[in-house]
C-alpha cells in the first residue's frame, strides 16, 4: 500500500522508525493537545472527531503545505510570515510572492527562528514579515500544533458547534464496567498472541527498542478493539479479514488497518 | 509559533507531576493544552504518559483507587467519550481474563512424586530402551548404507555408461565426466557436490582428496574410498577448514583405480551419502 502521509517523516526524526511507528508516535504525542483543542472548540458531547481523527485531518493540510509548492506571500502593509520548509531553501534563497505574478528571491533569510524582519522590494516597497526557520523537528512540531488548532476551528466552523455529533457513530455501547467473555474471545480471535505477550511484559526498565515494540503491539490491540465497535465499513472489512487470518498473521493486517484509517480520514470527512 | 518553553526541565517536571490529574480528567483546558504541548515537543514524555496511564488502569482494576478517583476514572475510561480510553481499559481487562491467562501462562506439567527405587527402575528402563533403539537404528542404517554403496559399486565402467546414468544409481543421479583440479602436492580437488554420481578422470591414485563446499562448516564429515580391488579406506572425522575437508588415504599402491569415493555425514548410526565420485583413469 503506498504511503499516504509521507509528511510523518518530516515530524519524526528517528530514522530507525518505520512509517507505521512514526504515525503512531505522532498520534500518541499529539493526542493530548488534540484533545484540548476538541475540548476548546467542540461541545462536550462531541464524539464524531476523536483526537486521532483530528490529527489525521490536520496532517493532510500540513502535508499539502510542506510538499506542495509553497510560496510565501507578502501583503502590502501587513506583517506576514515567511516559513522556511526545507533547509536548502536557505542556501538557494526563498521565493516570495509580493503581488500577482511578482516574485522576489530572499537571498539571505534572517538568522534565528520567529524573528521579525523588514525587506525592501522592487519599487521601494517595504514589507515586514516574521521568519520561521523550521530546521529542527521541534520547530516543525510547533508548527504542526498550529495546524491542529486550525483544524479544530475549521471543523467547528464547518459543522457548527452544536452539530458536530457524528451521526455515523453509534452511541457508546460499552458502558458496562467489565466486558463479557464473548467480547474477550472476539478480541483474541482477531489478534496475535504475540502482541498480548508483548503488552503483558511490563515496560519498566526495558530498552528503547523493546518499549517501541511493546508500544506497537499496544497500538495494534487498540486497533482491534476499535474494529470490534464496527463504526465504519472499513471496520467490517477488516473484521472479516482478521477472522480469516491465522494467529501470527493478524498483526500485519492490523498495521494495514491503521494505515488505511489514516488514509481514509479526509475521504470520510467529505462524505 | 515561538518555542513555548523557557525552561524545558521545569516544564517536564510540571508535566510529569500533572499527569495523574490529566488522566483523571481534572485538568482544565488551558492546563491540558499546556501538557499536550509538552508531550508533543519534549522527547520521552510520551513514554511517561503511557506508563502512568497503564499504572492508573492497573490500580483501578486492583481496586486501589480512592472512591473519588474511581469516580473520575470511570468518567474518563468507562463512560467517557474518548473511545480509545475505553479500549485501553478493555485491553487490560482482557489481559486479566482467565481465557487469555491460560494462553499466556500455559500450566506447568504436574509434578510426579517418585520414590527412590521406582525412579531408579524408570531410569534403568529408559536407558535400556534408548540402547535398543540405537542398536536397531545402527543396524538398519548400516545395512542401508552398505546397500547404497554396493549398488554404486556395481555400476559398469564409466566409458560404457549411457547418458541416463547407471541402473541402481543414487536417486536423481547425473552422469558427469568432468576434470577435477589437481593440486601441486598431488591432491585432488573434487568438483562441487552434485546430486548423484560424478565421474572424475585422473592419471593415478591421488595422495589427497579435497572436497570443497561443505553444506555446514560446523559439522564433521567422513570420506570413504572403495577401490575396485575390494580395499576400503574410511577417514577419521574430518573438520572443515575454509569450507572444505581433506583426506589423505596413505598407502594406496594396493588400491588401483577405479575408486568409488563417498562423502558421508559423521553420524555413524545414520550416515548419509552427500556426494559420490567415480575416479577412473583417462
Amino acid at each position: 500500500m503506498p504511503i499516504s502521509l509521507p509528511v510523518v517523516f518530516y515530524l519524526c526524526d528517528n530514522p530507525e522508525l518505520s512509517f507505521d511507528d512514526c504515525l503512531e508516535e505522532i498520534v500518541g504525542s499529539f493526542r493530548i493537545y488534540a484533545k484540548a483543542q476538541l475540548g476548546r472548540y467542540s461541545p462536550p458531547l462531541r464524539s464524531g472527531s476523536d483526537p486521532r481523527t483530528l490529527i489525521y485531518h490536520a496532517l493532510y493540510p500540513f502535508q499539502d503545505k510542506v510538499l506542495g509548492q509553497y510560496l510565501p506571500k507578502l501583503d502590502a502593509g501587513r506583517a506576514k510570515s515567511v516559513t522556511c520548509i526545507w533547509p536548502w531553501w536557505e542556501k538557494q534563497g526563498i521565493k516570495l510572492e509580493y503581488g500577482p505574478g511578482l516574485l522576489y528571491t530572499l537571498e539571505q533569510p534572517p538568522k534565528g527562528h520567529a524573528v521579525r524582519s523588514r525587506i525592501t522590494l522592487p519599487g521601494n516597497f517595504e514589507y515586514q514579515y516574521t521568519f520561521y526557520r523550521n530546521d529542527t523537528v521541534e520547530l516543525r512540531r510547533i508548527w504542526f500544533l498550529q495546524f491542529l488548532q486550525e483544524q479544530a476551528k475549521k471543523e467547528m466552523r464547518e459543522l457548527g458547534r452544536e452539530e458536530q455529533m457524528d451521526e455515523r457513530a453509534d452511541p457508546p455501547d460499552n458502558r458496562e464496567c467489565s466486558p463479557s467473555k464473548e467480547y474477550f474471545a472476539s478480541l483474541r480471535e482477531i489478534t496475535d498472541l504475540d502482541d498480548w505477550k508483548e503488552i503483558d511484559r511490563k515496560a519498566k526498565g526495558d530498552s528503547v527498542a523493546l518499549r517501541k515494540s511493546r508500544s506497537r503491539a499496544y497500538a495494534r490491540l487498540r486497533a482491534a478493539a476499535a474494529i470490534l465497535r464496527l463504526r465504519e465499513e472499513l471496520d467490517k472489512t477488516y473484521l472479516t479479514i482478521l477472522m480469516k487470518a491465522r494467529d501470527g498473521e493478524r498483526g500485519s493486517e492490523l498495521d494495514a488497518y491503521l494505515r488505511r484509517r489514516a488514509k481514509r480520514a479526509p475521504k470520510r470527512k467529505q462524505e | 509559533m515561538n518555542p513555548p518553553f523557557s525552561d524545558e526541565r521545569a516544564e517536564r517536571e510540571w508535566a510529569v507531576s500533572h499527569l495523574p490529574e490529566y488522566l483523571l480528567g481534572r485538568l482544565d483546558i488551558d492546563q491540558t493544552e499546556r501538557l499536550g504541548t509538552a508531550v508533543a515537543l519534549l522527547p520521552g514524555l510520551l513514554e511517561d504518559v503511557e506508563e502512568a496511564e497503564e499504572e492508573l488502569i492497573e490500580q483501578y482494576l486492583d481496586d486501589h483507587l480512592s472512591s473519588e478517583d474511581r469516580v473520575h476514572f470511570e468518567r474518563q475510561y468507562v463512560n467517557g467519550d474518548d473511545l480509545e480510553n475505553q479500549d485501553k481499559l478493555r485491553l487490560h481487562q482482557a489481559l486479566r481474563s482467565s481465557e487469555l491467562r491460560r494462553e499466556l501462562e500455559p500450566a506447568p506439567p504436574l509434578p510426579v512424586r517418585l520414590t527412590r527405587p521406582r525412579m531408579l527402575t524408570l531410569v534403568a528402563a529408559a536407558a535400556c530402551l534408548v540402547a535398543v533403539v540405537f542398536a536397531a537404528l545402527y543396524h538398519h542404517e548400516s545395512r542401508r548404507l552398505g546397500e547404497a554403496l554396493a549398488a554404486l559399486k556395481r555400476r559398469p565402467a564409466p566409458v560404457q555408461r549411457g547418458p541416463q546414468g547407471p541402473p541402481g544409481g543414487l536417486p536423481g543421479g547425473g552422469d558427469f565426466e568432468q576434470p577435477a583440479g589437481i593440486e601441486p602436492d598431488g591432491g585432488l580437488v573434487l568438483p562441487a557436490a552434485l546430486s548423484g554420481s560424478t565421474t572424475v578422470r585422473v592419471a593415478g591414485q591421488p595422495a589427497r582428496l579435497i572436497w570443497p563446499g561443505v553444506p555446514d562448516y560446523r559439522k564433521q564429515y567422513r570420506i570413504r574410498i572403495d577401490a575396485a580391488s575390494g580395499e576400503e579406506k574410511t577417514s577419521a572425522l574430518l573438520t572443515p577448514r575454509d569450507n572444505a575437508i581433506a583426506f589423505s588415504p596413505g598407502q594406496t599402491e594396493k588400491m588401483p583405480l577405479p575408486w568409488d569415493v563417498f562423502v558421508l555425514t559423521a553420524n555413524d548410526a545414520g550416515a548419509k551419502i552427500l556426494a559420490h565420485y567415480l575416479l577412473v583413469k583417462p
